[in-house]
């Protein structure tokens, strides 16, 4: 090996990864932000703890079963023994997100609570838990970045990562402030008055979702993939579907215009980002120009979804 | 809910917290759990070697070739078959060749000579690269990542400048393999040891040789070979297919990968002789039609080759010379990719 794959802390005593502490503390404001909304929503004493034991575990489980059932590190799933061998690394944050989001509305059964209320704290929460998760992600090697954006070998800035073949766009990095920006959105939403339970989880699927299309094509690590398929774009896009029907269905009177013009996006967006991930992968079309296609292809079936959301509000 | 529940609950929510540095190592796989789940063991790996003369050696053929230099000798060259010169079987950058040494079409010092030209040919555009090395050493690879597991890409020509290639070509981008059946080496390193059960491969030793490997359903003759010669072996490619083995022109499988029949830019290394090769490229996509499959074999059988195997072709496709592109790609227009296949100099620098 030429490098340390996954640089190693002294953690209480022994040697523990970095990549772990970025994630313990990511849980550990997740759990904060979730208590203290759980708090501030006035919900039952020990709904918000309940919560965040249920998330932990769940997103650690949803999280490693989303790898091993995906990936294609070894052209065949990883047998049954290597699934427990978690210390081996391969985590994924869809899994996660699934995790909490199971959490939410167990939880709520559990507790009488409203599903609503709960999937909130959840979703208010994982942004800032991606922000140090994503931060994390410089402490392994070569992981979450683009192709080769140019020759140069200095002066990048902290958007970059440089070596001596050229300059790469640190995609963790992006994506660690895309997610802050989501969580202060998300933490305005949340306090908005004309605001109903839910909507924070709404308006985060429909976010988070068209921001990981956007970050998961950036990427150019092959990480959980199979030919052109990445399998967390194809999550992050079903969140952004999931994100629009929910917008539909919880509006008591969609427009029939706005449930089209869904529909039609959603239907769009499929075909377009698997064009453009074509064009980008086999064509010389100039990639930012791509990039702009990507970001509007992913960024209108989010507008439509929050303009349902805002219109149903003012009544 | 009740107090002491709650505190409870707490003190699970901190332990997960707290325990996570020991198990949360990185969002990816480790090599160690990908080694240990993704090939045949390293207790397979020293194996007893068969005898050299026994059916395998009749399976398996290998350029073993006799002196065959296809370069012509130039008299009072500085290029001296015997020279004692070796770099290290490791991954790290070669020595910096002489600028002086260069030509517009060669590049010449006591450990290596090299030769381009481009020929026209019924519309494509051949570029073809002959190239003599003193040491088998100087038959080497470069990939774009830190590590050879890592799936990063970068310009070929970067990856040719930063390791002082002289001559380069591009590899069979093996991060990009869709179905990880490759069995893959790079400079004595194991990448992967899957099985291949669907492409040919080319295995480069210690001595500079090639043996291919042609894939045979049900067979897998290069996993059983690469079990013997562990030792030997310096380079695996998996991609292919085969174009020439043991100086006999290949018939080319209708059904293999990578569009066999239509004509695309081609990358091909072959071996004519002990220590000698050549590099060629078919331009395609443009001017030059491109060729298929069949074509560039014959190609590489009309250039003397004893063994030649094809490396991912299409926009993938360059041959590099003093750091350029030969064929006059801007370095913005190159595909980044995860590996080069390059000659260069074994004397040291100054």
């Amino acid at each position: 090996m030429l490098f340390e794959e996954a640089e190693k802390i002294r953690w209480i005593g022994g040697e523990g990864y970095a990549f772990g502490g970025w994630t313990a503390a990511g849980a550990l404001a997740a759990v904060l932000c979730m208590l203290l909304y759980c708090r501030r929503k006035g919900l039952k004493p020990g709904s918000g703890i309940l919560m965040s034991l249920m998330s932990l575990v769940l997103g650690i489980l949803c999280s490693r079963l989303f790898f091993c059932l995906l990936t294609q590190e070894l052209g065949h799933m990883l047998p049954i023994s290597g699934w427990i061998r978690v210390s081996g690394g391969g985590w994924s944050t869809t899994g996660i997100i699934g995790g909490v989001l199971l959490a939410g509305w167990l939880t709520a059964r559990c507790t009488g609570q409203n599903a609503g209320d709960l999937l909130d704290a959840g979703c208010l929460a994982l942004p800032l838990f991606m922000i140090f998760e994503r931060l994390g992600e410089q402490t392994t090697i070569d992981f979450d970045i683009s192709r080769v954006i140019s020759e140069e070998t200095e002066g990048g800035g902290w958007l970059n990562v440089q070596d001596v073949y050229g300059t790469y766009l640190a995609v963790f990095r992006i994506a660690a402030i895309l997610a802050a920006a989501l969580f202060i959105m998300l933490e305005i939403v949340s306090r908005m008055k004309k605001t109903e339970r839910g909507d924070v989880f709404n308006v985060f699927l429909l976010l988070f979702g068209s921001i990981g299309i956007l970050t998961e094509s950036l990427r150019y690590d092959e990480f959980l993939s199979y030919h052109f398929v990445k399998f967390q774009m194809v999550g992050a896009a079903l969140l952004l579907g999931g994100g629009l029907l929910a917008a539909a269905l919880r509006c008591a009177k969609p427009s029939k215009k706005m449930k089209i013009a869904s529909a039609v996006c959603l239907t769009l967006m499929v075909g377009l980002v698997i064009g453009l991930e074509f064009a980008l992968d086999r064509t010389r079309t100039n990639p930012v120009l791509v990039y702009c296609g990507m970001t509007l292809t992913v960024g209108i079936p989010a507008v439509i979804g929050l303009l349902e959301i805002r219109t149903e509000r003012k009544g | 809910m009740k107090t002491p529940i709650r505190i409870l609950l707490a003190v699970l929510c901190a332990a997960i917290i707290v325990s996570m540095p020991w198990f949360v190592s990185s969002p990816h796989m480790l090599d160690e759990v990908r080694a240990d789940y993704s090939d045949w063991g390293e207790e397979e790996e020293n194996e007893e070697e068969p005898e050299e003369s026994g059916l395998l050696r009749l399976l398996i053929a290998s350029a073993r070739a006799e002196d065959e230099l296809m370069i012509e000798e130039v008299e009072a060259g500085k290029f001296d078959r015997n020279s004692t010169y070796e770099l290290p079987w490791d991954l790290s950058p070669a020595p910096k060749p002489n600028p002086d040494n260069y030509t517009e079409n060669g590049y010449e010092d006591e450990t290596i000579r090299v030769k381009l030209e481009t020929q026209e040919e019924d519309g494509v555009t051949w570029h073809v690269a002959w190239v003599e090395i003193a040491s088998p050493t100087q038959l080497r690879t470069a990939i774009a990542g830190k590590k050879v597991t890592s799936k990063k890409d970068a310009r070929p020509s970067s990856m040719a400048r930063v390791n002082n290639a002289v001559v380069a070509i591009n590899g069979d981008y093996y991060s990009k393999d869709p179905d990880k059946t490759a069995f893959e080496y790079r400079m004595t390193q194991k990448i992967r040891n899957n099985n291949n059960s669907k492409k040919d491969t080319l295995i480069i030793d210690k001595k500079g040789n090639f043996t291919l490997d042609r894939f045979i359903k049900g067979k897998n003759e290069a996993s059983e070979y690469a079990k013997a010669h562990m030792d030997e072996i310096v380079n695996v490619f998996t991609f292919g297919p085969a174009l020439v083995k043991d100086g006999q022109l290949m018939e080319i499988d209708e059904h293999y990968g990578y569009n066999p029949n239509a004509n695309e830019p081609r990358s091909a290394i072959g071996q004519t002789g002990e220590l000698s090769y050549v590099l060629v490229i078919a331009e395609g996509r443009g001017e030059s039609s491109g060729v298929n499959f069949k074509a560039l074999a014959q190609k590489m059988y009309d250039l003397g080759c004893q063994q030649a195997f094809n490396l991912d072709g299409g926009n993938s496709s360059i041959l590099i010379f003093n750091g350029q592109s030969y064929q006059g790609m801007p370095s913005g227009d190159e595909r980044s990719q995860s590996d080069i296949i390059y000659f260069a100099t074994a004397v040291p620098e100054n």
